[in-house]
């Protein structure tokens, strides 16, 4: 019997010690998911992932660059900027949160050890606004995309470079978990994020050619031809969630805010080119 | 008439009827409008009665909330429903109808077992898309005393409920796929 218990304890002291060897790190996980993209589309410069399938599919990036000479995004970023100089009712500019100015995409998401959780930048945006006493803003759509769309331009050239920090484990935790969403499968069609946008990315569903998953957070958030408007990196989330026929989350709730960190941590190195347009 | 002008030429004129009756299956403001007074008439009529028909009010409600999206078919759907509820209730409250109480007491045993079911697949994160709507769908059906279709629906949801379920925990384990490592190696 003692022996038996002694066998058991020392298995499992065994696999606790062993996991940290079995699991990949952050580092690992992202020198294989660039090199991955870069052996599947071998003709794509990598700095050229940030255009999403306009980056592997020369007719739609055709009538994209055509799009891009009068970008559908322009009026939200006007928009935008005058939201970011108008007062709120108090007096206060959201320059008084961030005194950095707008273009502060690139330091998002990051770990907010205070808050113990992944912060992203519409997050902090309507904690501003709560902080001086004004509505928070819904985050798919509307006027928190015309103000991010702002920001995004201000931020253009900046290159992705989240952290996780080591003094924090709740980060790696984070990371994990936003990690595990992208691989899991889910709704009644059975997908994962990964399903379309990993393995088979550069194939096609009905006719929409599947865009590879490297450099899918660099240009949010985007005018997408479908919408007829802008939208944030969460409503597309949603939206796929919906297309597979599983119940989305809440934008900026933890799961999404996790995926978020996961996906952009995998972009480190890209460059920010947002806002974007898309079909 | 030459045979070989004759088929495209009847193929133009089908068409040509064809077509802009098409226009003809949506669904008009007008119709949704007449859809929603009828229903409030019809509900009017159950609440003069004393007839319970719980969800009529609140359907109404959802009907006209849809007209400013301009969503006329499902407001006017929903407004069909609406009428369906009250109609029944009147029939159960004058005695015309009698509730067939085994389908009732099983129509809602199934719906509490779906909605059950499906709280418990979103405690992990696998609740799909469609669940709860089927379940809201089952009680409609209740209201108006379609209990075959009621059972139905919400089988249907607990189905869906318990495979959403099974599937978050088959994902427990989600990781990078092993041909992104076996490719990169």
């Amino acid at each position: 019997m003692n022996k038996a218990l002694i066998s058991l304890t020392a298995l499992g002291v065994g696999c606790l010690l062993a996991a940290p060897l079995i699991a990949s790190t952050p580092e690992e996980d992202l020198a294989n998911w660039q090199a991955y993209f870069q052996q599947r589309f071998p003709q794509v410069p990598k700095e050229d992932f940030v255009n999403g399938v306009y980056a592997i599919d020369p007719v739609g990036r055709e009538n994209w660059e055509a799009i891009e000479e009068f970008p559908p995004y322009e009026a939200a970023i006007e928009d935008g900027e005058e939201m970011w100089n108008t007062p709120f009712a108090n007096g206060k500019t959201y320059a008084d949160c961030f005194p950095d100015g707008p273009g502060i995409a690139g330091d998002y998401p990051h770990w907010d050890k205070e808050k113990g959780m992944v912060m992203t930048l519409p997050l902090a945006l309507n904690n501003c606004r709560e902080a001086n006493a004004e509505k928070p803003l819904k985050y798919k759509k509307g006027a928190i995309a015309d103000l991010l769309a702002y920001m995004a331009y201000e931020s253009r050239g900046q290159v992705t470079n989240v952290e996780i920090p080591a003094d924090d484990p709740r980060a790696l935790e984070a990371y994990e978990q936003g990690k595990h969403f992208y691989f899991a499968r889910r709704g009644q069609l059975n997908f994962a994020c990964a399903s379309c946008h990993l393995g088979n990315s550069g194939t096609t569903l009905r006719t929409e050619t599947l865009s590879p998953a490297l450099g899918h957070t660099t240009h949010f958030p985007v005018y997408r031809s479908k919408w007829g408007e802008m939208g944030t990196l969460h409503r597309r989330y949603s939206g796929c969630n919906k297309q597979v026929r599983a119940k989305p989350f809440e934008a900026q709730g933890e799961e999404y805010r996790n995926l978020e960190y996961f996906m952009t941590y995998m972009n480190n190195g890209m460059e920010l080119n947002g806002p974007g347009a898309r079909k | 008439m030459n045979p070989k002008t004759l088929v495209p030429r009847l193929v133009i004129a089908v068409l040509l009827i064809a077509v802009p009756a098409t226009a003809t299956w949506a669904t008009t403001r007008q119709e949704a409008v007449d859809a929603i007074a009828e229903a409030e008439s019809v509900h009017a009529q159950a609440a003069a009665m004393d007839a319970a028909d719980s969800q009529a009010a609140e359907m109404i409600e959802e009907a006209t909330a849809l007209l400013s999206t301009r969503q006329y078919t499902k407001a006017k759907m929903i407004a069909y429903w609406a009428i369906r509820q009250a109609e029944y209730a009147m029939k159960v409250q004058s005695g015309e109808t009698v509730v067939e109480d085994n389908k009732a007491a099983m129509a809602e045993s199934l719906i509490a077992a779906a909605e059950e079911a499906r709280k418990r697949a979103d405690a992990v994160g696998g609740e799909w898309r469609d669940t709860a709507a089927m379940i809201k769908n089952a009680r409609t059906l209740v209201g108006a005393g379609e209990f075959d279709q009621a059972i139905e629906a919400a089988s249907a949801a607990k189905f869906q409920a318990d495979r959403g379920y099974e599937q978050a925990m088959a994902e427990q384990d989600a990781d990078f796929p092993d041909y992104v490592l076996k490719a990169v190696q």
